[in-house]
């Protein structure tokens, strides 16, 4: 079995593994009640919103401190729609999208343009909680209690008809985040990562291909986004929070930045912590704060490890070519 | 809108913006010396203002001013030694750092102060308004702006006519070069780090008689803050007064005209002021950024 396993290529194995954890996650929901596949909703939804946000945090190198805003506002927007201006669900559903990836593509635009790492994370991070505090006061959006309603597509209103609903969408877009990262843009994308001066010099736009996958990010994130909505059958204020941000990257780091598995494990993890620890005890966030200052300190690397990952990628330098080279032009 | 309307609307919008100033001042610093983003600086904030209606009432208003930026300093210490290990690597670790401390530090206020809003009563001297050419102003609103000032004057002295600022120039543009003449870096961040923070105490204390604040609100202030670092431009001490009063008078006027997009106004400046100049709109013109 093992030999066998080193013989295949990464592409069999990664197939492989798929399988398996479609197969697991399938064979729990055939046997198991409504109040569990509500739970591993969230935590499918939770699963593509890491991998749509480890597009650019793991293999485009940047820091995204904000993406629970595409997350947040394509549910927001698709509410909006339904339920204030009585559209309907098909027409909501891509105009939503549409809005989420002109904002994205508005947002990256202002924030790229420095061509500062520093400023494109603070800022990313600043419009996400500008956007919560407008969602918070604005009325017609429901301000503190968020817009709830009839959301759920009419074939599927039970909770686990939804559930298969956002299970297909769910993997069907984790399987074209895969062949995303395969295709020859992820791989300029990738020297991005390592060398913004080297690809710089052969010619490339690196601006305008940060741009792009920063956009591609932010489809998916809508994406996660308007499943969730559809799961709780509205769209509140902590979705679009910074804390759900914080999640998505603390995903990305637990389970290791560099896999395309990784996410998906620290999607799991966290789900589970995320939904079990305001139970036990009121101070969940200073916790979790403690989960995250533990997670940075000793476990950098992530738990899926990338072999082919280079070393110093873990313990690379602030000041290294990618930063500093940028910033000297 | 008469004269002395105005002129009070001023005022206010001028005061605002030097507690704005406060905060964005110990953050540019932080970010243009030692290269990383406090978030929690929010939180040291808000911890200021906390620790001011604590201690206000046993040692009075005055002295409250100079003690809790020292504690709030102190605990920038520790914060920033924790942090060392990991200012060499990937900038992202730092940052999901000073968010897990900013959690952490809101929390500790809920478990300490719980979740009431309070305000403070100022002392006999600073409360009331005085007139002015006939037109009156509050007296707090006033003393916020000169200590605001005194402030700014301050920073100005350390970083252009001592031999600290002299250093903390030098670290802002060449880091390695610093370290190669012998000179203590580490120490240097934490003086960095440490005035940094006392600097965000001290804007909680001057702004703990005025709002009345939630102990979770140590990220939203981010929202507030960020327009001024953008305007200013992010590596650019020198631009950060001229960029907190000007959003402090938006907000001023804002508030009066368009109560409704009162939170938006400072963030449509940022925007314009971005397309026009992504590295602040009070950079100067020629000058070698690093």
């Amino acid at each position: 079995m093992l030999k066998w396993l080193s013989k295949t290529s990464k592409k069999t194995r990664d197939a492989a593994t798929g399988l398996v954890i479609v197969l697991a996650i399938l064979l729990v929901v055939l046997f198991s009640s409504d109040s569990v596949v509500d739970f591993l909703g969230r935590m499918v939804v939770y699963m593509l919103f890491a991998s749509a946000v480890n597009i650019i945090l793991g293999f485009g190198g940047l820091r995204p401190l904000g993406q629970a805003m595409y997350f947040g506002f394509s549910a927001y927007a698709y509410l909006f729609l339904v339920v204030r201006l009585h559209l309907s669900l098909w027409a909501a559903l891509p105009l939503a999208l549409a809005l989420s990836v002109l904002l994205a593509f508005f947002i990256g635009f202002l924030t790229l343009r420095s061509n500062d790492d520093l400023a494109f994370a603070f800022m990313n991070m600043g419009m996400n909680i500008l956007l919560w505090t407008i969602v918070q006061k604005l009325q017609i959006v429901g301000s503190d209690t968020g817009i709830t309603g009839a959301v759920r597509l009419p074939f599927a209103t039970s909770t686990k008809a939804n559930f298969m609903v956002i299970f297909i969408v769910s993997l069907v877009c984790i399987v074209l985040i895969y062949q995303f990262l395969r295709s020859p843009f992820a791989r300029v994308l990738k020297g991005s990562r390592e060398n913004l001066e080297r690809l710089t010099f052969i010619g490339i736009n690196t601006r305008n291909v940060r741009l792009c996958a920063y956009m591609v990010s932010s489809f998916f994130c809508a994406v996660a986004g308007l499943l969730y909505a559809m799961r709780n059958m509205g769209a509140f204020p902590a979705m679009i929070s910074s804390g759900t941000s914080l999640d998505g990257l603390i995903m990305c780091l637990m389970g290791g930045m560099h896999n395309f598995f990784g996410p998906l494990l620290g999607a799991a993890i966290i789900t589970v912590i995320n939904v079990q620890l305001p139970i036990v005890t009121k101070y969940y966030q200073a916790i979790e704060g403690i989960l995250v200052v533990f997670c940075v300190l000793f476990l950098q690397g992530g738990i899926v490890r990338d072999r082919t990952t280079p070393l110093d990628l873990l313990g690379r330098n602030s000041d290294g070519a990618g930063h500093r080279g940028a910033l000297k032009k | 809108m008469t004269l002395s309307y105005f002129l009070q609307t001023v005022v206010t919008g001028l005061s605002s913006g030097m507690v704005s100033y406060l905060m964005v001042a110990g953050m540019s610093l932080i970010i243009s010396g030692m290269n990383m983003v406090n978030f929690g600086q929010g939180a040291f904030f808000v911890l200021g203002t906390y620790l001011t209606y604590s201690l206000a009432p046993v040692i009075g208003f005055i002295p409250s001013l100079i003690v809790v930026p020292l504690i709030v300093g102190a605990l920038g210490w520790f914060v920033e030694v924790s942090v060392r290990p990991l200012l060499g690597k990937e900038m992202l670790y730092v940052m999901l750092f000073t968010f897990g401390i900013s959690y952490i530090v809101c929390d500790g206020m809920v478990m300490i102060w719980g979740y009431s809003i309070r305000l403070l009563t100022l002392p006999q001297f600073l409360s009331g308004a005085v007139a002015i050419f006939g037109i009156r102003f509050p007296i707090y609103y006033l003393f916020m702006i000169v200590v605001g000032a005194i402030i700014a004057f301050v920073f100005w002295f350390m970083m252009n006519r001592t031999k600290l600022g002299m250093l903390m120039r030098a670290i802002i543009k060449d880091r390695e070069m610093v370290a190669c003449l012998g000179i203590n870096v580490n120490r240097l961040f934490s003086v960095m780090f440490m005035i940094g923070m006392a600097t965000a105490g001290l804007g909680g204390v001057l702004n703990a008689p005025i709002t009345g604040m939630s102990p979770k609100e140590g990220l939203s202030v981010f929202g507030n803050i960020m327009p001024i670092l953008m305007i200013g431009g992010m590596r650019n001490m020198n631009g950060c007064l001229p960029a907190a009063l000007l959003v402090g008078l938006i907000n001023a006027f804002g508030a009066i005209y368009l109560p409704q997009l009162f939170n938006l106004l400072p963030a449509a400046l940022m925007v314009i002021c971005m397309l026009i100049n992504p590295n602040g709109i009070f950079e100067k013109r020629g000058a070698r950024r690093c």
